[in-house]
């Protein structure tokens, strides 16, 4: 982290995600992606006005001073000599309340013009919005106008335009007592602008353009105090403005209301403009009634200091340290990049920079040239603020569900109207009680702010540790990490045994997806399809165990070793097979044990002991190309971090339009989710690279080039870990092919489509969710058909057996035949586990079986005709499946699948179900026992 | 790549902290108050505070100093007396309340008094944080006594306006500083007349010495030294034009010329080597000397007051073009007060009326208006004859009182043992 990185993340990327949300509400109101440059200029103008007027206001006053103490200065000067001349003029300055840095303070307003011009240029110049956008005679606001045409030069005009306006505004501005060296200045800067934007994309050049317009405007009504408008005073135009934004506002609700009644939907941010636009004439009658409002009691400078930073350090401390720690501890290695490392600590500092830059420095900025009534209210603004920052955050959307390290939802974020009107009254509850304290318990307000920022810090500081108890676990990890790629090695004499677990891969899609593709089924031939496979738990933490040490693993037989830890025991069962077929003499190689070491990147040295074992890492991305992906996660981790933070402080009602299904309103392609994450409209339309559905698909594209064909008569086996069935994407139709843009809206369309139905039974893929599941299972068969092919063109496919399963399905909800009640883990789909096996020298079409199986059959398959009566090495007991026979098979559900939280002996209580007999689609065979 | 995100737990465990901080805070609070109100408010009386010091950036200041430092001591009270010459009389001082105490010379007073722990600090030396002399935090009033009746008109711009207390002598110096006070925005300072602690002792020294009876009229060429000095205008001439009146003469340069000007004045000491007519004096202390004399004859230097005040004598002053830019008399529409008093005390000696000089004297000791205005001037310029040493230490004891709610008496003799 450099000091530059540490200076843009504090001043100028708090203003960046202003633009970037401020353009993206003027994109929502206008809907022309370049016309909102419009609304975007004017929006900041306003915003910054009061910055800008007191910065005027404040270099007026200091030139009074000046102007005041020039006689004595030059007396001073005139008969002092050498030092004793600076401090007398030092010692004049302090009598007169005068500073030299007031001297920087006349710089303000141009101080203020850099980092909102730094803000503009980031957002403005590289925007995919304004790329090949044309607007009036502007063919493309994304690159340099080049209208004028002299000589066969192109000359960008509007460059040459926007210094025309900046030495107008220069000229207006010589009418006034201001210096000649500011008026120098002036004029020197109208050029800097000229060289720094001469070749910048005509949109930034517009928008400063408008920037400049609205300076000479605010200019020209501020140094008349005439009547200079067809006979109106400065005031008078105030009041009309105010009028006419005020009836806007008006119209604007009314319009929102209309569409509340016709839509059924909330268009918030219409509202919120309306109401916004309320503001100039409020301001205006409290100025023509001349009451003292609600803010103006007498209250201590140092007390409304007091509150007014208090506030805002809560709100660093909420937005900046807390809530990015609780993000980041619930799964500290999920935020690791593997091909770029930086500790997950770096997230946090980056959040804590943005949050100090955008409510300690900005707020700080807006403060401190407040007038003192504007202290007051921007002092309650913060107070007010951070109370309601705190009851969203605390008390609303706390069970949004599962979020990715990209900051994205498995369920797009969305709240009942009911939920949005209880936030609603809370807030208003808040705001009345906080308005209530600054206005009569000023001093209680300090000591709760004072007990809020501890408590926060508190807070954090247990995140912090519990991520800081995770850092040996990812020093290890890291210290793993190999760019080494392993060899798949199959013997065309030997036996190979093959174990391809595929994590939540959808047992129930297989016919559909066959039936769509019957390539794909020629190339599944010799397998057998078991369709009756069930999983003893619902995630990877409990159904994994089972499938790779069979039944001394499943969630009951586990949790009666209640003098193990459960980390030994997954270690213990994902070292079953691998140990087995070791002793008896098979070469070994596995790749990403799930869970190893009960770290979510598996800890490969649970193998040391065995070295005949191969063990690799392979499924991060090590066959892809990581350099623009390590940048986008620079650039989304640094940001979007924050701004989730900031999404949860926000009303609910409003946090679903700031997440914009993942985006959280970045406009930057460098660090666009889109690079990384998927966003996916709905089951036909999505935008955005799933990267890490990339990495997954290159790592099972690769298996044909990793393995290799021995002539030597040895035996083989490989245990192989995919993701790829895990990672739901919206894939390009009919090829599913990874697409940037996806829009299948007419293969999906469900009169066309035929695949949705098979003997009569239908399967729901009506939700991007259900969807793109449909499409992740569809890759990951369609890798390992070709892998497949490889093999048989190899002469391996017929000496191996080949064993794909997976450790849970998922509650897709895809077959309504599956439902045994109304809660979303009543979905048998949850507990249908995947399992095709093809036995050597299996040939012919596919072939389904019915009979009833379970995922914790896999060793016993694997160790079949090759290995006699296995013993688990670990406790001592035969390795078979005698309790698939038993009339009851208790499967277990836990909201807590996480194993850096539920790593004690046994597993955290959880819901029980039992299935009575051998036929899970028996819906009346599922009885829940409760949650124990 | 999937995690699950509880803030849940989280609001439970804020509730719970705020709940549980809140009763330990409000406690706290009650429980400090309880012990804030239980003992007796104590001020700044740390041990290492010294309750006075007076600090003199040069020994030559010892004289005005001095009368005030023995009422300390009569009072028993102890003080600390700074000083920035290692020479300073202070230093071997024979009051045993008064603790001399060299700081350095140059710059390194500052860094002592910038960071001085302190309640009360008298000076005579004003610019304090006008230049490297910072007021310390730690010390809680800084008082300034001017040299003497008119020094204050001598003081170089903004010199005495960081102080919080001025003692003075007469009015002209209460209305300047509030002039100046309302001028700069400046808040009030506490301004208290004390008198003039040294002229004091210059009354009761001759009130003890018998008086000279000077067989032949004693004429004191009492110069200051710089550029616009008499011997830089007049050079030998002066000396000639006295000697030619038959008069006794007694030459005393200023004690800075024999630094500044050694080449000058040595040259005059040997183109006038000394007779039964003609004198030179370079006592360390000048009482009887002034006391010998029946008239000076001088430019601005303060012995004119000194000696027309507090002996009573004539005086007859060089004319000197005073450039008071400078000096914060500049900022006053009533002008530099010396300058426009010193008519009112002597004549005035130009190039165009030295040949003169021998009337002009004769004038001077005969006139008796020039007595009666001197009077007048005493009694703008000088109150409280007298009582200037007792007023002071009177003054210092109340404003200790009232800083510290303790004695000076104790505290000074605390800090003694």
């Amino acid at each position: 982290m450099t000091i530059s990185h540490i200076l843009f993340q504090i001043f100028i990327e708090p203003l960046v995600l202003l633009f970037e949300v401020l353009y993206k509400i003027s994109l929502q109101l206008i809907g022309d992606s370049a016309l909102a440059i419009i609304p975007l200029s004017l929006a900041v103008n306003f915003l910054c006005l009061p910055l800008y007027l007191r910065a005027d206001e404040i270099q007026k006053e200091n030139r009074a001073i000046e102007k005041k103490m020039e006689p004595w200065v030059a007396h001073i000067k005139k008969h002092f000599s050498g030092d004793e001349q600076f401090m007398m003029i030092q010692a004049y300055y302090r009598e007169s309340g005068y500073k030299t840095t007031f001297r920087l303070r006349n710089s303000i307003s141009l101080l203020l013009q850099i980092p909102f011009f730094m803000a503009a240029y980031r957002v403005l110049s590289n925007t995919p919005y304004l790329i090949g956008k044309s607007i009036a005679f502007l063919p493309d606001l994304g690159s340099p106008d080049g209208l004028l045409i002299i000589g066969g030069v192109a000359i960008n005009l509007l460059p040459i335009v926007m210094t025309a306006i900046n030495l107008a505004s220069a000229f207006v501005y010589t009418n006034q007592d201001m210096g000649k060296r500011e008026k120098v200045q002036m004029i020197i800067i109208a050029f800097v602008f000229f060289v720094l934007l001469y070749n910048s994309p005509s949109g930034l050049v517009l928008y400063w353009i408008l920037n400049q317009i609205f300076s000479l405007c605010k200019n020209v009504v501020i140094t008349s105090n005439k009547k200079f408008f067809i006979g109106l005073t400065k005031d008078r135009i105030l009041y009309i403005v105010s009028v006419a934004l005020s009836i806007g506002g008006i119209a604007l609700i009314v319009v929102s209301i209309a569409f509340l009644i016709l839509f059924k939907s909330v268009p918030i941010l219409l509202i919120a403009t309306g109401i916004l636009m309320q503001i100039p004439i409020a301001a205006q009658v409290r100025k023509l009634k001349g009451k003292k409002g609600l803010l103006e009691n007498k209250v201590g400078k140092k007390t409304i200091f007091t509150i007014s930073i208090l506030s805002c350090i809560t709100l660093t401390v909420l937005v900046g340290l807390l809530i990015p720690s609780a993000l980041i501890s619930n799964s500290s290695m999920e935020f690791i990049n593997r091909w770029d490392y930086h500790s997950p600590f770096m997230h946090i500092v980056n959040s804590f920079l943005l949050a100090f830059g955008l409510f300690i420095v900005w707020f700080g900025v807006f403060y401190y040239l407040a007038t003192d009534n504007g202290k007051k209210v921007i002092g309650t603004i913060a107070w007010i603020l951070s109370g309601c920052a705190i009851a969203n955050y605390m008390f609303f959307g706390t069970n949004l569900g599962i979020i990715s390290s990209y900051l994205i939802f498995d369920n797009t974020p969305s709240f009942s109207n009911s939920e949005g009107l209880r936030n609603l009254l809370v807030l208003a509850g808040v705001i009345l009680v906080f308005l209530f304290a600054w206005q009569k318990r000023k001093r209680i307000a300090i000591s709760v702010q004072t007990i809020t920022v501890i408590i926060l810090i508190g807070m954090f500081v247990i995140n912090a540790l519990h991520v800081a108890g995770d850092m040996p676990q990812i020093n290890k990890v890291m210290s793993q990490v190999s760019e080494e790629k392993p060899t798949f090695k199959l013997s065309k004499e030997g036996k190979n045994v093959v174990v391809i677990m595929l994590d939540r891969a959808i047992n129930g899609f297989v016919p559909y997806i066959m039936n769509e593709k019957p390539e794909v089924a020629e190339q599944f031939s010799g397998f057998i399809y078991y369709p009756n496979t069930i999983s003893y738990g619902h995630g990877t933490n409990d159904g994994s165990p089972g499938l790779y040490g069979g039944y001394e693993y499943t969630p009951e037989e586990t949790n009666k070793r209640k003098n193990v830890l459960l980390a030994e025991k997954q270690n213990e069962a994902l070292k079953l097979m691998p140990v087995l077929f070791n002793n008896a003499g098979f070469d070994v190689t596995i790749t990403d044990p799930p869970l190893a070491g009960y770290s979510d990147i598996p800890d490969l040295s649970i193998y040391n002991d065995y070295p005949g074992i191969k063990a690799y890492i392979i499924e991060n991305g090590l066959f892809r190309d990581q350099n623009q992906t390590n940048l986008a996660k620079r650039v989304l981790w640094g940001r979007n971090i924050f701004a989730y933070s900031l999404m949860k402080i926000l009303p609910v009602g409003i946090q679903p339009w700031f997440y914009e299904g993942g985006n959280y309103q970045n406009t930057n392609p460098d660090g666009s989710t889109y690079q990384l994450v998927q966003i996916r409209d709905d089951r036909s339309h999505a935008r955005g690279i799933n990267s890490v559905f990339v990495d997954r698909q290159t790592t099972l594209d690769a298996l044909p080039t990793i393995s290799e064909a021995s002539e030597e008569d040895e035996n083989h086996f490989l245990m192989f870990y995919s993701r790829l069935a895990h990672s739901p994407t919206l894939l390009s139709e009919p090829d599913y092919s990874i697409s940037q843009v996806i829009d299948n809206a007419i293969y999906d369309d469900e009169e066309q489509e035929s695949r949705q139905f098979l003997d009569g039974r239908k399967v729901l893929l009506t939700s991007a969710f259900q969807m793109s599941h449909y499409h992740a299972n569809m890759a990951a068969l369609t890798e390992l058909g070709e892998w497949f092919d490889y093999l048989r063109e190899q002469g391996l496919f017929d000496n191996t057996r080949i064993i794909i399963v997976s450790d849970h399905g998922f509650c897709l909800r895809s077959f309504t035949d599956m439902i045994f009640g109304y809660r979303t883990i009543d979905d048998a789909m949850w507990y249908n586990a995947f399992l095709m096996v093809k036995d050597f020298g299996s040939d012919g079409d596919l072939k389904t079986d019915n009979t009833f199986m379970t995922n914790a059959d896999t060793p016993t398959l694997a160790f079949d005709g090759l290995i006699e009566n296995p013993v688990n090495p670990f406790t001592g007991n035969a390795v078979n499946n005698d309790k698939k026979y038993e009339d009851e098979h208790h499967i277990f559900y836990t909201d807590h699948w996480q194993v850096n939280e539920n790593k004690g002996t046994t597993f955290l209580p959880g819901d029980w179900f039992t299935l009575h007999g051998d036929n899970l689609f028996d819906m009346s065979a599922w009885e829940y026992e409760g949650y124990y | 790549m999937i995690l699950y995100i509880d803030p849940g737990t989280g609001s439970m465990l804020f509730s719970l902290g705020i709940g549980l901080l809140s009763v330990l805070w409000f406690g706290a609070r009650k429980l400090y108050m309880k012990v804030k109100y239980l003992k007796p408010r104590r001020r700044v009386t740390d041990s290492n505070v010294l309750p006075l010091v007076i600090y003199s950036d040069d020994k030559r200041y010892w004289k005005y100093l001095e009368p005030i430092c023995r009422e300390m001591d009569k009072r028993e009270i102890g003080v600390v007396y700074m000083t920035a010459s290692d020479d300073d009389p202070a230093l071997s001082n024979t009051y045993p309340h008064i603790k001399g105490e060299f700081i350095g010379k140059g710059n390194r007073p500052y860094t002592k008094l910038n960071f001085l722990k302190a309640t009360l600090l008298l000076t005579t030396t004003p610019g304090l944080e006008v230049y490297q002399w910072k007021r310390s935090k730690d010390v809680s009033c800084y008082i300034h006594i001017p040299h003497g009746a008119n020094a204050m008109t001598f003081i170089r711009m903004f010199g005495t306006d960081f102080f919080d207390v001025l003692l003075l002598s007469g009015q002209y110096q209460f209305d300047n500083t509030r002039k100046l006070e309302e001028l700069r925005h400046l808040p009030e300072k506490e301004l208290i007349f004390v008198g003039v602690p040294y002229m004091d002792d210059i009354i009761a020294r001759l009130a003890e010495t018998s008086q000279p009876r000077n067989s032949e009229t004693t004429v004191l060429l009492a110069p200051s030294w710089g550029n616009t000095a008499i011997f830089r205008r007049f050079g030998g001439k002066i000396i000639d034009l006295l000697l030619e009146t038959g008069y006794h003469i007694i030459v005393r340069p200023h004690p800075q010329s024999f630094i500044s000007e050694t080449e000058m004045i040595e040259e005059l000491m040997l183109k006038y080597p000394e007779t039964n007519q003609l004198e030179w004096n370079n006592d360390l202390d000048n009482f009887d000397v002034l006391n010998r004399a029946d008239i000076l004859i001088s430019d601005f230097s303060g012995t004119v007051f000194e000696f027309a005040l507090a002996y009573d004598k004539p005086v007859i002053c060089v004319d000197v073009h005073f450039d008071d830019a400078q000096y914060d008399s500049c900022w006053l529409e009533t002008g530099n007060w010396t300058i426009n008093t010193l008519p009112r005390i002597a004549m005035i000696l130009t190039e165009n009326n030295q040949g003169q000089i021998k009337e002009m004297i004769d004038q001077c000791l005969t006139d008796e208006t020039f007595r009666s205005q001197r009077h007048q001037v005493c009694d703008e310029a000088w109150i409280h004859r007298g009582e200037g040493a007792v007023r002071v230490a009177d003054y210092l004891e109340r404003k200790y009182t009232e800083l510290t709610g303790q004695s000076l008496r104790e505290a000074g003799q605390t800090h003694e043992d």
